[in-house]
């Protein structure tokens, strides 16, 4: 089971240059809005042809833009599930997945088309069309349309995107749940970096269009190289860094390691207070506090236009907005990144 | 009063929007997903008869179907028929006239219609025959259903371009409007009336037809399937 991608494909003044290879079951692909992920999976479903590469898929060769080869996606045997979910609107929930079964005989067609209408708990919906559906009983009809054709990779592109935030950790668990008995390789799409850990075992990040080799979640989360890879592992501060040390920030570093990167992470919880013995210390002013899930942040502000930069606390401290307090990090603290 | 130019009317009317909606619904949908140069060169042609005066349509059309001219000429030396002064010299007339409309309308169908969707049916497998008349068409069908009833209405309403390849002949090729002409010159008002009501009467009719089709096309369309970039 691998998918191997090797592809070039402009669009406008950006140049999309994808390469990597899977060899697992789940793998995402991460990078901001913006990044050629939906465009990398659609050059995988064969939906938009690549100006050069190849993909392969188990040994198979879909696109080779040497030997002129390249697919029709209905012979590619992938299930592509899009961002809103594409179900046809002319056809009740139980048409969707039949009309897809193309590839069985007639016969059979009517079986599988109620195993999966039962497997993914479609029974009450069956007749009804894609407009009187939830978001989340569309997500499921598109789902099963997709693996009741047996596909041998299934692209998941931002499956979560188009629903709400409270249904979302219940859509996920359902999803891994119908996703238990697909014995096929999936690649992921998505920018949210918790859906990503809760789905996938590995991952390849996007930055404008040129992707990093596929690795762990784990390796990323201890090591992030890149921006990118940082704001996947969830570091609250990221920014961009000067050849002279100065940070967007405001305040400035004079560490040896300059020049070869350009971006710094800092963890919120590792901006420690009245902390003397730190490496940097800088004076910051409060300029409010937010509260981010269960966590505690004050936002801090070096000098007038700079960028915010976050703090954790806990409620027992007691910080009023506006009041200047000073700060320190150390430098085994600072991730350096490309 | 002599029914004969209703029934004219009612008969070029249905056969050139029948022609206009087979040619401009696949036109439309081949240049809806063509390249822009050619999407807007085949737009600023097809959309031409829609702006040009109707006797610069029948005078271009003479000059191609005319018994002198060489289409014109080379159809009554092979089968003998004159293509003007017949009844159905109109539908030329008329299905270049309403041409425009059916295709602007069935484009601007294809156009809305989210591509994402025949996308992922082909990754199901399904065949793009199979997508065109199971699934593209149904979507797009009130918009383009609505297109050939505007259509039918102003092919009915058609004057200038049918006179002048059609002419007037009564009880041969007479349609409503050109007998309302000929009867308001030779100052038949009472009668120009009478075909007047019955023109009114139709075009309310088609036209609250389009209105139906356009105020269910609305309530049905659903803003999951507005296009996402």
């Amino acid at each position: 089971m691998s998918v191997y991608v090797d592809i070039t494909k402009k669009l406008g003044d950006f140049t999309l240059k994808v390469k990597f290879k899977t060899n697992r079951l789940a793998t995402a692909l991460f990078g901001l809005s913006g990044s050629g992920k939906s465009v990398t999976l659609k050059c995988i479903a064969g939906i938009i042809k690549p100006d050069s590469g190849k993909i392969e898929l188990n040994g198979k060769t879909l696109f080779d833009s040497e030997k002129n080869v390249n697919l029709p996606p209905q012979k590619r045997n992938i299930g592509y599930l899009p961002q809103n979910y594409a179900l046809f609107p002319n056809m009740s929930v139980k048409n969707n997945i039949y009309c897809g079964l193309t590839k069985y005989k007639p016969s059979q067609r009517k079986a599988i088309c109620d195993e999966y209408i039962e497997r993914f708990n479609l029974n009450f919906v069956a007749d009804l069309y894609p407009h009187q559906l939830s978001g989340g009983q569309q997500q499921r009809v598109a789902l099963a349309r997709a693996l009741a054709t047996k596909p041998k990779l299934l692209l998941l592109d931002e499956p979560f995107s188009a629903l709400d935030a409270q249904l979302k950790l219940q859509l996920e668990l359902d999803m891994i749940d119908l996703l238990k008995e697909f014995d096929g390789d999936i690649i992921f799409v998505s920018h949210n970096k918790d859906e990503v850990h809760s789905l996938c075992e590995s991952v390849c990040v996007i930055e404008n269009g040129v992707c990093s080799v596929v690795c762990d979640i784990e390796n990323i989360l201890t090591n992030p190289a890149t921006a990118t890879q940082a704001l996947l592992t969830g570091i609250e501060n990221i920014c961009e860094i000067n050849n002279t040390g100065m940070t967007e920030f405001g305040f400035t570093l004079s560490d040896l390691k300059l020049g070869e990167y350009n971006h710094i992470a800092i963890k919120a919880k590792d901006i420690k207070f009245n902390c003397k013995n730190s490496d940097v210390t800088f004076v910051a002013q409060i300029d409010n506090t937010i509260k981010v899930s269960s966590n505690n942040y004050l936002v801090l502000i070096v000098n007038k236009n700079t960028k915010p930069l976050l703090m954790s606390f806990t409620q027992k401290e007691n910080f009023a907005n506006n009041s200047k307090i000073t700060v320190g990090i150390n430098y085994t603290d600072i991730y350096y990144l490309k | 009063m002599d029914l004969y130019p209703l029934f004219n009317s009612i008969r070029i009317s249905l056969i050139s929007t029948l022609i206009a909606f087979a040619v401009g619904v696949f036109s439309a949908y081949y240049i809806s997903k063509a390249h822009r140069i050619l999407k807007v060169s085949f737009d600023v042609i097809f959309t031409l008869p829609l702006v040009l005066p109707p006797t610069v349509i029948g005078f271009l059309l003479i000059k191609i179907l005319g018994p002198n001219n060489f289409v014109g000429e080379l159809f009554f030396n092979i089968f003998g028929i004159k293509l003007t002064m017949n009844w159905w010299s109109a539908i030329f007339a008329t299905t270049v006239v309403i041409f425009p409309l059916m295709y602007r309308t069935a484009r601007g169908a294809f156009q809305s219609f989210d591509t994402i969707i025949s996308d992922t049916a082909k990754t199901l497998g399904l065949s793009n025959t199979y997508i065109f008349w199971k699934i593209t068409m149904p979507v797009c069908k009130q918009g383009i259903i609505a297109g050939a009833v505007l259509s039918f209405a102003r092919a009915l309403g058609e004057y200038g371009a049918t006179s002048m390849i059609a002419g007037y002949t009564p009880g041969k090729t007479a349609t409503i409007s050109t007998t309302v002409y000929q009867l308001w010159r030779t100052g038949n008002d009472e009668l120009a009336v009478k075909w007047i009501v019955i023109n009114i009467i139709i075009s309310a009719v088609v036209l609250l037809i389009i209105n139906l089709i356009e105020s269910r096309y609305y309530n049905n369309k659903e803003p999951f399937y507005v296009r996402l970039r």
